[in-house]
Formats: C-alpha cells, sequence, structure tokens
C-alpha cells in the first residue's frame, strides 16, 4: 500500500528535464527551416511524453493518440514560429493541452461521464514489481476531475513546477497549484478507500 | 507499507505501438500544408489591419496637435450629473483625508 506523505510532497527530480529541453531546441530550428525529418527528432525526444499529457487530460488512449497526430500537424504547419519558440518542450506541452482540450470540446464530453481506466502511469523500468500498484494508482487518477489529474500527473509524475503547469494549461501559477493540491487530496482519500 | 511518497517512481505511460507511424505521417501532411501564421503575424501581414491602426494613430496624432488645450473637455468640471461626475472621479485611497461630501467616514459612521 502506498502512503502519503504530506500535502505537499517533494517532487521527485527528473534530472534528464533539461536534457530534453534542451534536446528540442535542434530538430525545432530544422523543422523551421522546412526539414520533415525532424519530425522524427521530436517524436524520439517528446512523443512519449505528448501521449502522456493528452491522455491525463482526455482520460482515453485512443483520445490520446489522436492528439498527439493533431500536435504532429500543428506542429509542422506552424513551423514558422519555431525558431521564436523560447522553451520548445513547454510550447510543444502547450499544444498537446490545447490540442486535447479542443478535441474534448468538439466531441462534446461531459465531465461527469466516466473515464476508462487506462494506463495513466506505469512501473519504473528498474523496478517492475510496482505494475500492481502503478495500475491502481492509474485506476484511481482515472476518477480525478481532468484538469486535476492532469495537473497532479505534471507535477508528480513530471516533476514540472507550478509555475511551467500553469504555462503549459494557461492557468495562472496559483490555479495550477490549487488543482495539484485538491488533486492530490482526492487522490489520497481514493487510495485510503478498502 | 511504503514510505514513498504519492506517485513517486512512476513513469508516464508509453505511447501504443503504431502512433509513431500516425504522428510522423500527420507531421508530414502537417509540412506539405501551407503555413499557417500566428495571430500577431496574421494583424501585421494584412493590408486591412495595417490601414486601420495607421488610420488610428494618424487621426490620434492629429487630434492632439489640432485641439487646443483649452477645448479639451475635463470629464469632473463639464456639467455632467453629480452622479456621472462622481463615477468619472478615482476613489481616494488616502485614509487620512475623508471625502467631505460623501456622507460617511471611511470607519462606517456618519460625519
Amino acid at each position: 500500500m502506498i502512503e502519503v506523505v504530506g500535502e505537499i510532497e517533494a517532487v521527485p527530480a527528473v534530472p534528464e528535464e533539461a536534457s530534453w529541453a534542451e534536446a528540442l531546441r535542434s530538430p525545432f530550428a530544422a523543422l523551421a527551416g522546412g526539414d520533415a525529418q525532424a519530425l522524427e527528432a521530436v517524436w524520439e525526444v517528446a512523443g512519449r511524453r505528448l501521449y502522456a499529457l493528452a491522455l491525463w487530460r482526455t482520460g482515453r488512449p485512443e483520445d490520446a493518440a489522436d492528439v498527439v497526430q493533431e500536435v504532429f500537424f500543428r506542429l509542422a504547419s506552424r513551423r514558422e514560429e519555431l525558431a521564436r519558440v523560447a522553451t520548445p518542450h513547454t510550447w510543444l506541452l502547450a499544444v498537446t493541452h490545447h490540442a486535447a482540450v479542443d478535441l474534448l470540446r468538439r466531441r462534446g464530453r461531459q465531465r461527469s461521464e466516466p473515464l476508462e481506466c487506462a494506463a495513466a502511469v506505469e512501473a519504473p523500468a528498474h523496478d517492475p514489481g510496482r505494475r500492481v500498484e502503478a495500475e491502481r494508482v492509474s485506476q484511481h487518477l482515472s476518477r480525478l476531475p481532468a484538469p486535476q489529474r492532469e495537473a497532479v500527473a505534471l507535477r508528480h509524475v513530471e516533476g514540472y513546477s507550478y509555475r511551467e503547469i500553469g504555462r503549459i494549461t494557461g492557468v495562472p501559477t496559483f490555479t495550477a497549484a490549487s488543482r495539484c493540491r485538491l488533486g492530490l487530496s482526492r487522490l489520497r482519500r481514493l487510495m485510503e478507500e478498502p | 507499507m511504503s514510505e514513498r511518497p504519492l506517485l513517486s517512481g512512476f513513469e508516464p505511460p508509453h505511447a501504443p505501438p503504431g502512433l509513431r507511424e500516425a504522428a510522423l505521417r500527420a507531421g508530414r501532411r502537417g509540412m506539405l500544408s501551407p503555413t499557417s501564421p500566428d495571430v500577431w503575424n496574421r494583424l501585421w501581414r494584412s493590408p486591412a489591419a495595417r490601414l486601420a491602426w495607421s488610420a488610428a494613430v494618424l487621426l490620434l496624432a492629429f487630434a492632439h496637435a489640432r485641439i487646443p488645450r483649452e477645448n479639451r473637455i475635463d470629464v469632473t468640471t463639464a456639467g455632467l450629473e453629480p452622479e456621472l461626475s462622481e463615477v468619472a472621479q478615482l476613489s481616494r485611497i488616502a485614509e487620512n483625508s475623508p471625502r467631505k461630501d460623501a456622507g460617511f467616514t471611511l470607519e462606517g459612521g456618519p460625519l
């Protein structure tokens, strides 16, 4: 069983964070110059993270896949902007967030509609023994409202600051922090249920 | 019972097989489509928008140069109704100088 430690938890360090942000600069510059091969580099660096964010927001694997395709289409069709993007990873995640919101709006999904239990998190590669625990966490995450689920996962799985989460999701920093706190509190209650 | 913090150590889910190819196909389709400039570039490049904002700037500059200062309207002394004049005035924030015409003090009691 997982124990929740405190309301404000230590955010796990994500050592590769700076590297993936930097790794996107070169493909962005190449895309801005019209090099279609750079799309593959973007996928290698960011594909998994974009899919994860889309899944956290939409709650359904098939919707998340549609969102990722839309993001790649937007990325290529807005290539003129890319040379001026200061933080490529935040920009890419923000585009993903907005594409997910657009998709949900187009489909008229109601917030109260129950979501499937998708694998929102996975056990670490070096510790496959936590697979059952990951399934249980995914199950409870799927019961959170989408904005809270997205904020909690961005904070506690990806390790972003509240400011970055605010930038990605287009809300003030305090709103991002509030969503994290409420989501975490609700997740704790769900996990303590027998 | 573990002492790990909630969600600690979990990783984001892997993308399903086949999504890579589908995403790259969508990207290549986007490369073939004409680029869509952002809203500021669209405004900057639009002849109609350029005409509109340059006309507005010229009109403001012209009005500023041609209308004599003494003819400009002072909203607080232009004979507005008292209620409108009240609205046009800025709120007072100095606690030591309560307004004499407001009919109440900052503490809420009558003057």
